[in-house]
């Protein structure tokens, strides 16, 4: 009965939340709430429920996703005792915390008219708020500023052994640590002096092979969220930094990860699932490593072509989220809060070597070989400006699976409210750039080059870039 | 208007909406491919296709007639294949698919001397006429809608492992994705052929007499269609389920005024993962009637004028069924699957219970597949080109006896090297006494043999994949004393080096 109960208000809740908001209604998003003690889930779900419920009117709109929303209202309900207290907190969605509200109650009598008293306060605090903002004016955009040449302040590392494909930063930020990957090792390192010392390494599984790493700082340390596939799906594993050594925390989840800076905001841990028969299963989820586990919350549904490893989002001129992602074909394409696509790129950008692979029939049938190649994409980097940043790599023999990229540049867009600008290209550099990070302290680009392909009896080399972003 | 025509209508309605409907875009050209050299040392592969005939050289599946008697010799050769795809794409919503494929042995023949052009032209001078055309077809989605229709010849691989069918043929295929959800209905035209009679199925077409059969002298008179409607859902990432019609559809033979064939088959199909192993399985039942097929009679057993013989529709119930496996074992994955195909005690009476295979046109190419056993034997690999491309049960129908079949085996990988065992045994289902692989009867086992193959490999570079596959098969004693000789034929092996370049 209670699953029944609960169906039907999630279903209620559904039609509810995604009736057509108003052109002038802020958007939403009522994530889980939280309960302390654990316990009722379906308590939560209904409580979740009559606050989103409760928050629609009077220029706010409860929508289904965090991906849509203007605002992200986060909750908790506890209770010692009979004594219960509901705390709400809304903030924008890179991060900016905007209100903060709270009822309390001695009896369960009283716990739905305060769910209706902390609504309003939310609503009330979120109107001013956010209404408050004051429209920006579209920027004329800017002359395209060409890097001629490399700039003074570039900084390149000497040659390093091996071709890697991944790159994060160890914690702090800034501090010229960095963990990097290939297909099957991980490595701490640090620039000293000018060269790039390999700290400590961790050899990962024959059966396996590296696609994605990324680093998110926790408790003053790093964890390493290293993305590996087998044939049959993802065995990821977490590290955290425990001096100068890596040490494994977890392995074999069956998740993809990737850290981003969603709109700017602060940089958190995203997952995706692999299922059987799709490469990319379900909504991307906002993810947290707590207790020995994968704890997955707000999920953002992504659009056609989204996944993981290649969207982002920013908001423009009048507070309106837009994802962008590439296509399969490699183009940017930015879609509206509704989901309709709004602009596309008519240069290609990204372009990645790596993959993971995955079982295919049909494959077979053609190709007599068991797997067909699922290559990743490019990160997309939304400044803290707002300002959208994309690698471009270039190539002579890119075409079908066969990708070997030779040389690329970085770009940097701005959206004019119609279409994404191009504002700065950097030089022409002739490697491979498998993958970057950005350190927001100094607008600087850290870019990992393959300046040389593994080959037959040859490990390959790279090196890292430091780029600064005007 | 036929549903035939309906079908058709409406495709050709889609595609222009599709043509129209999109913004115009300049061309993307995009190419893919697939060169793949193998060198051969083998009493088994012998530059041919078929059911292997035991006694040393090939034997038509279609009469039985054993070419030639005595132990099979060794043959050593090697032969290449490549594929080329050039799709030409005006967007992401609307692309055309071609498909090429060029075959030759080395040393075969040049100049199109020898009056053959496919699987020609590794002769010396080389110049042939062997582009053989795969696939041309139309690949478009419906603008603001979740369907995808695919056009025109195309390759095609049922949900059920490829048992049913697995190959190329001119067809329309409308896809639609609702969130877990994914319905397809297909329609295939196998055969349409004005001059020369269609066989129906792999078990019927030993019975068939294309003498006897009426000449198909108007387009869409006498055709074999293939139809689907189906389903996957996807109720978690770790589970997913099927449900599927199929029906063989032909009328091949009405002209005699006898019943028309019409297969059903009704399957399901799921699969899942539980913690680091994942399953999957089906089961498919098939009934209908098999029309047109000749049937000695009891008075007359062995008449050999159509007069003396009867027309008779036969009905068919029939099965099959597949569970299989694989678990992260070591630094490996174990696998294992099964297969049952269902065999009729006989294949002349009123009811029949072997599975109905579907076969190309002349039923000496099966067009269906079992690659999940990795077998390099008993069941066709999904490396076998147009000039190789043997197995001890080539059709699953296997002459109406069926298939019973277990392999296991174990994946290795190290790195840029991998090793790849197994192990598997095969047993006829029923013996219904007709004959295969060239032998003059069947022993008292009703074990076909046991395989064992590996595979050693090495990735030069993310495209090349260089190998070398050894598999050998002992023969159960169904075969004993059983070649055209009268004595035991010799245990089937083969050694392959394989370079494989996809792109």
């Amino acid at each position: 009965m209670q699953r029944t109960f609960t169906f039907l208000l999630l279903l209620l809740a559904a039609l509810i939340i995604t009736t057509p908001a108003h052109a002038e209604s802020i958007r939403a998003y009522v994530a889980e709430m939280k309960a302390t003690p654990p316990g009722d889930s379906g308590l939560m779900t209904t409580l979740q429920f009559l606050l989103a419920n409760r928050l629609n009117g009077e220029g706010v709109i409860a929508v289904p996703s965090a991906a849509e929303a203007d605002v992200i209202i986060n909750s908790s309900y506890t209770q010692i005792g009979k004594v219960f207290s509901l705390d709400a907190s809304a903030a924008l969605p890179q991060g900016k915390p905007i209100a903060s509200v709270y009822e309390q109650g001695d009896n369960q009598d009283a716990l739905i008219p305060a769910i209706g008293k902390v609504a309003a306060k939310l609503r009330a605090e979120i109107v001013k708020v956010v209404a408050a903002r004051p429209t920006q004016p579209i920027p004329a955009p800017a002359p395209v500023a060409v890097a001629p040449a490399k700039t003074q302040e570039e900084w390149i590392s000497q040659r390093i052994e091996g071709a890697l494909r991944g790159i994060g930063a160890a914690a702090p930020s800034g501090n010229g640590e960095w963990v990097l990957a290939r297909e099957n090792q991980i490595q701490l390192c640090r620039v000293e002096g000018n060269r790039v010392v390999t700290l400590a390494s961790e050899k990962l599984p024959l059966r396996a092979q590296l696609i994605a790493l990324d680093t998110l700082e926790a408790n003053g340390s790093t964890l390493v969220y290293a993305t590996l596939t087998d044939d049959d799906g993802p065995v990821s594993r977490i590290y955290t930094r425990d001096g100068n050594k890596l040490r494994l925390l977890a392995q074999d989840l069956h998740y993809l990860f990737r850290v981003i800076s969603l709109g700017g905001g602060p940089r958190k841990l995203y997952a995706q699932e692999v299922s059987q028969n799709e490469d990319f299963y379900g909504d991307v989820y906002e993810a947290a490593f707590e207790n020995g586990k994968v704890q997955l919350k707000n999920p953002i549904k992504m659009p056609r072509y989204g996944n993981i490893f290649n969207f982002n989002r920013f908001v423009d001129q009048e507070g309106r989220a837009h994802l962008i992602v590439f296509s399969e074909g490699g183009y940017l394409v930015v879609y509206s809060d509704q989901g309709e696509e709004l602009w596309r790129s008519s240069d290609k950008f990204g372009g990645s070597e790596t993959f993971f692979r995955r079982r295919d029939a049909d494959y077979q049938r053609i190709t007599g070989m068991q797997f067909r190649k699922r290559f990743l994409d490019q990160r997309i980097l939304v400044t803290e400006k707002g300002e959208i940043v994309v690698p471009q790599n270039e190539g002579t023999w890119v075409i079908g699976d066969s990708r070997s990229f030779s040389r690329y540049t970085v770009a940097l867009f701005t959206w004019n409210g119609s279409s994404l600008e191009e504002r700065w290209r950097s030089h022409k550099i002739q490697n491979y750039l498998s993958d970057f990070a950005y350190e927001p302290a100094g607008r600087k680009l850290v870019l990992l080059e393959v300046v040389q392909k593994e080959g037959l009896l040859s490990k390959g080399g790279s090196a890292l870039r430091l780029m600064p972003v005007p | 208007m036929s549903l035939k025509k309906q079908i058709l209508a409406v495709a050709a309605v889609g595609a222009l909406s599709a043509a129209t409907a999109v913004p115009a875009m300049a061309l993307e050209n995009e190419f893919h491919g697939n060169f793949r050299v193998r060198g051969i040392l083998s009493n088994f592969d012998d530059g041919g296709a078929g059911a292997v005939n035991l006694n040393g050289t090939n034997i038509s599946q279609a009469t039985g007639a054993v070419v030639k008697t005595g132990e099979p010799n060794t043959n050593t050769y090697i032969e290449q294949r490549l594929r080329l795809m050039y799709i030409a794409k005006a967007n992401d919503n609307l692309k055309l698919v071609t498909h090429f494929e060029f075959d030759s042995r080395f040393g075969d023949n040049s100049y199109n001397s020898n009056n053959s052009f496919r699987n020609n032209g590794g002769g010396v001078g080389a110049d042939q006429t062997n582009l053989e055309t795969k696939n041309i077809y139309l690949d478009f989605n419906l603008p603001s809608t979740p369907m995808n229709f695919k056009v025109g010849v195309q390759g095609f691989t049922d949900a059920y492992k490829g048992i049913i069918f697995n190959n190329d043929a001119a067809g329309v295929v409308a896809t639609a994705k609702l969130q877990n959800a994914t319905i397809n209905a297909s329609f295939f035209r196998f055969d349409d052929a004005i001059t020369v009679p269609a066989n129906l199925t792999g078990a019927a077409s030993g019975y068939l007499d294309a003498a006897a059969v009426g000449t198909n002298t108007q387009v869409g008179n006498l055709t074999r269609d293939f139809y689907n409607i189906g389903g996957k859902y996807n109720v978690s990432k770790d589970l997913s389920v099927g449900a599927d019609y199929y029906a063989l559809y032909s009328d091949v033979l009405k002209n005699l005024a006898t019943p028309r064939t019409l297969i059903n088959y009704v399957g399901a199909n799921a699969a899942g993962n539980v913690g680091p192993a994942s399953w999957s399985g089906f089961f498919l039942y098939q009934f209908g009637e098999l029309g047109g097929n000749f049937v000695n009679s009891a008075a007359n057993p062995d008449a050999a004028s159509l007069a003396a013989r009867q027309i008779k529709r036969q009905s068919v119930s029939a099965f099959a069924a597949n569970l299989a496996g694989k678990c992260q074992a070591g630094p490996g994955t174990a696998r294992i699957t099964a297969l049952y195909i269902s065999g009729s005690q006989g294949t002349g009476g009123d009811k029949r219970t072997d599975f109905q295979t579907i076969d190309e046109r002349g039923a000496t190419t099966a067009g269906h597949t079992f690659f999940e056993s990795n077998s390099m034997l008993f069941f066709r690999h999904p490396q076998a080109t147009a000039g190789t491309d043997r197995a001890l049960v080539f059709d699953l129908n296997n002459s109406g006896k069926g298939i019973i079949t277990a392999f296991a085996g174990y994946d290795l990988p190290l790195g840029k090297a991998f090793v790849n065992t197994n192990v598997g045994i095969g047993a006829v289902a029923k013996d219904n006494k007709n004959q295969i692989n060239g032998m003059s009867k069947s022993g008292d086992s009703n074990i076909l043999g046991y395989e064992g193959n590996v595979e050693v490999g090495y990735k030069v570079f993310d495209n090349l994949t260089t190998s070398l596959q050894g598999a050998y098969l002992v023969l159960g004693d169904f075969y004993k004393d059983a070649a055209a000789n009268g004595k035991t034929p010799d245990n089937p092996y083969t050694a392959r080096v394989v370079v494989n370049y996809v792109f």
